[in-house]
């Protein structure tokens, strides 16, 4: 009977009855406490769900003169290309960190790198920097040859992922048995196609953990972009947002149906993530910025 | 790494065999190359070249934007005598400890024992808010805590008043703000580190006759400790990059209530342009940070296994 409370609702009434009222009373104080910390996390999401409907939305918490337009307009126009913008960043974020990491995650699990336990221990020291820090030199350069626009931002938010990617990737990779790689060059297989059709499809969980992270990551950057990003037709959805909060008339509706539009893709992925590797996965992300 | 046995020629050898032939391996360094690269060029050079602008006359816009040079000491000179900087630095260290040290690890641990004990459906949902909590990008949980802590807000609205509680007690929101947007990933570290704690030595504990908080205290609580520092340590690096979060809700505010030293360093590169000594600021948040990752790193390495620095991924 290992520390289960359920036990009474499941019908064990085998033990003496105190025993049984104290279990009855630590069943409740177990679900109520639980439950009432779920209303308090809850709270704070009734204005976003509420003001999203609202034909009058404003900062206060009020019934909603129920209405779709507010979620129809974000997702015309302006609105519109402030989510194509987000995409295109974190395809590129994406696609940057996780090249980048298959090929370093393999050459640091398989080959002979020196020092390349002092340089995992690297990696995982610059998963705790955090980006902030590094925006003002990233702006004097980019400034300088002209890069502040989505494509650069798109690169620099994928090196902020990376360390974090290749460590991922690279953890993967030494769970793969080596004899499947070992016949593909018996077969006369070379490097390349060894590690596109061997290693990656086996260690594709990994990869797509990874890639999902940087994806993520990049989706909800904020600094970065406010930063590196000059001309207002590239604005992403969360420059978008913070602009809308600045604006001479504020309309809280279209902000508030807007944020659940860009927060979607991130809270599907990670249910998509999370189904299919049985629960658990947790995004780190000291680069959250 | 496992121990490499028998077979010896071939390129899969693990760099950990080392039997002698150091010899250098082109391709595998190539294939490192990008990853290093891209590191090398945009993530440890900005850190070091922001150590260098720190130290230098560098501005956002005027003539020393283009033409900045070394000033020495001056910099430094003005940061141990800014009042504001201090207080920042202050800030920093009550934010960081009530939100992240105190508040996400208590709620955190908190929400992994009781969803041990709790009914499945109730489990399930609590932890899916919480969760989503988590997962939703830092500008839509600042959204959030705005409308949730300003005046007519949800949380004025209980409280009974009118009153604009995120002016009043600005620090108070923000770090609530932090706990609730993070306790979703402290609760996954510590429920799958709630799991390693083996069942026979709780009963045994039980058998003793010790109570239920007994049990927890003197048996659960230390066999946790390395889960617990470890969860502390990533939370707090994980708050002090919690960049957005106070910025979008009070940039700062009101006064200088709530300015942590990321704000205070953003505040002065890019609202009073003094890049040099906002990129000084930073270095400071950079040394802090280093700190924490440090040891973090130093706690992790006895690397077991597939073990994972951030997330736990089974």
């Amino acid at each position: 009977m290992i520390q289960s409370a359920s036990a009474v609702a499941d019908g064990n009434a085998g033990g003496p009855p105190i025993a049984d009222v104290k279990k009855t009373r630590e069943w409740f104080v177990t679900n109520g406490l639980l439950a009432i910390i779920g209303l308090a996390f809850l709270a704070p999401m009734l204005w976003l769900a509420l003001a999203a409907v609202d034909a009058n939305a404003g900062w206060a918490l009020q019934l909603p003169h129920f209405t779709l337009a507010n979620l129809i307009a974000v997702t015309r126009g302006d609105y519109l290309q402030a989510l194509l913008n987000t995409l295109e960043i974190s395809l590129v974020a994406t696609g940057v960190s996780t090249i980048a990491g298959v090929f370093g995650g393999y050459a640091l699990s398989r080959r002979n790198i020196p020092l390349s336990d002092e340089l995992m221990v690297g990696v995982l020291f610059l998963t705790g920097i955090p980006v902030a820090i590094m925006i003002v030199p990233v702006f004097e350069v980019f400034a300088k040859y002209d890069l502040l626009s989505l494509v650069p931002t798109g690169v620099f938010l994928g090196v902020t992922s990376l360390p974090f990617a290749l460590w991922l990737i690279k953890t993967a990779i030494d769970a793969v048995p080596k004899e499947l790689e070992e016949a593909a060059t018996i077969e006369r297989a070379n490097i390349l196609q060894v590690i596109l059709h061997v290693t990656v499809p086996v260690a594709l969980p990994g990869i797509f953990a990874a890639a999902i992270y940087s994806f993520i990551n990049a989706w909800g950057a904020f600094l970065p972009p406010l930063v590196l990003i000059s001309d207002p037709s590239q604005a992403t959805g969360p420059l978008k947002i913070y602009g809308l909060i600045g604006s001479a008339a504020v309309r809280y509706g279209d902000i508030a149906a807007f944020s659940i539009v860009y927060s979607l893709p991130v809270v599907v992925l990670y249910i998509l993530m999370s189904r299919p590797f049985s629960g658990g996965f947790s995004m780190g992300g000291a680069v959250k910025g | 790494m496992r121990p490499e046995n028998g077979e010896r020629r071939g390129w899969w050898k693990s760099s950990a065999a080392a039997d002698g032939e150091q010899q250098l391996d082109a391709v595998g360094i190539l294939l490192l190359l990008p990853a290093t690269l891209l590191l090398v060029v945009m993530f440890i050079g900005p850190v070091g070249f922001a150590f260098y602008l720190g130290v230098t006359n560098i501005a956002l816009v005027g003539p020393t934007a283009q033409h900045f040079h070394f000033t020495g000491l001056k910099n430094l000179h003005r940061l141990v005598n800014d009042r504001l900087f201090w207080e920042s630095l202050k800030l920093t260290a009550i934010f960081l400890g009530a939100s992240a040290v105190v508040g996400v690890t208590i709620i955190g641990m908190a929400l992994a024992v009781l969803m041990q004990h709790a009914v499945t459906w109730l489990r399930t949902v609590v932890g899916a808010i919480v969760v989503v909590a988590w997962m939703l990008p830092p500008i839509t949980a600042a959204l959030l805590w705005y409308a949730f802590s300003t005046t007519g807000g949800t949380l004025s609205l209980l409280s009974g008043s009118d009153s604009d509680i995120l002016n009043d007690f600005p620090m108070t929101i923000v770090c609530l703000a932090n706990i609730w947007s993070t306790a979703g990933f402290s609760m996954l570290v510590l429920s799958s580190g709630l799991r390693t704690v083996p069942a026979e030595v709780l009963e045994a504990g039980k058998m003793e006759g010790a109570s239920r908080w007994q049990v927890f205290r003197s048996l659960t609580l230390p066999i946790m400790r390395p889960t617990i520092v470890t969860n502390v340590l990533l939370v707090t690096l994980l708050s002090l990059a919690n960049f957005s979060l106070i910025y979008i809700m009070t940039a700062g505010g009101p006064g200088n209530a709530t300015n942590i030293l990321p704000i205070y360093s953003y505040q002065q590169a890019f609202q009073f342009n003094k890049l040099a000594y906002g990129a000084l600021l930073g270095d400071v948040v950079v040394i802090i940070a280093t700190v924490f990752a440090y040891l973090y790193v130093r706690v992790s390495r006895p690397s077991r296994a597939g073990y994972r620095p951030q997330g736990k991924l089974a």
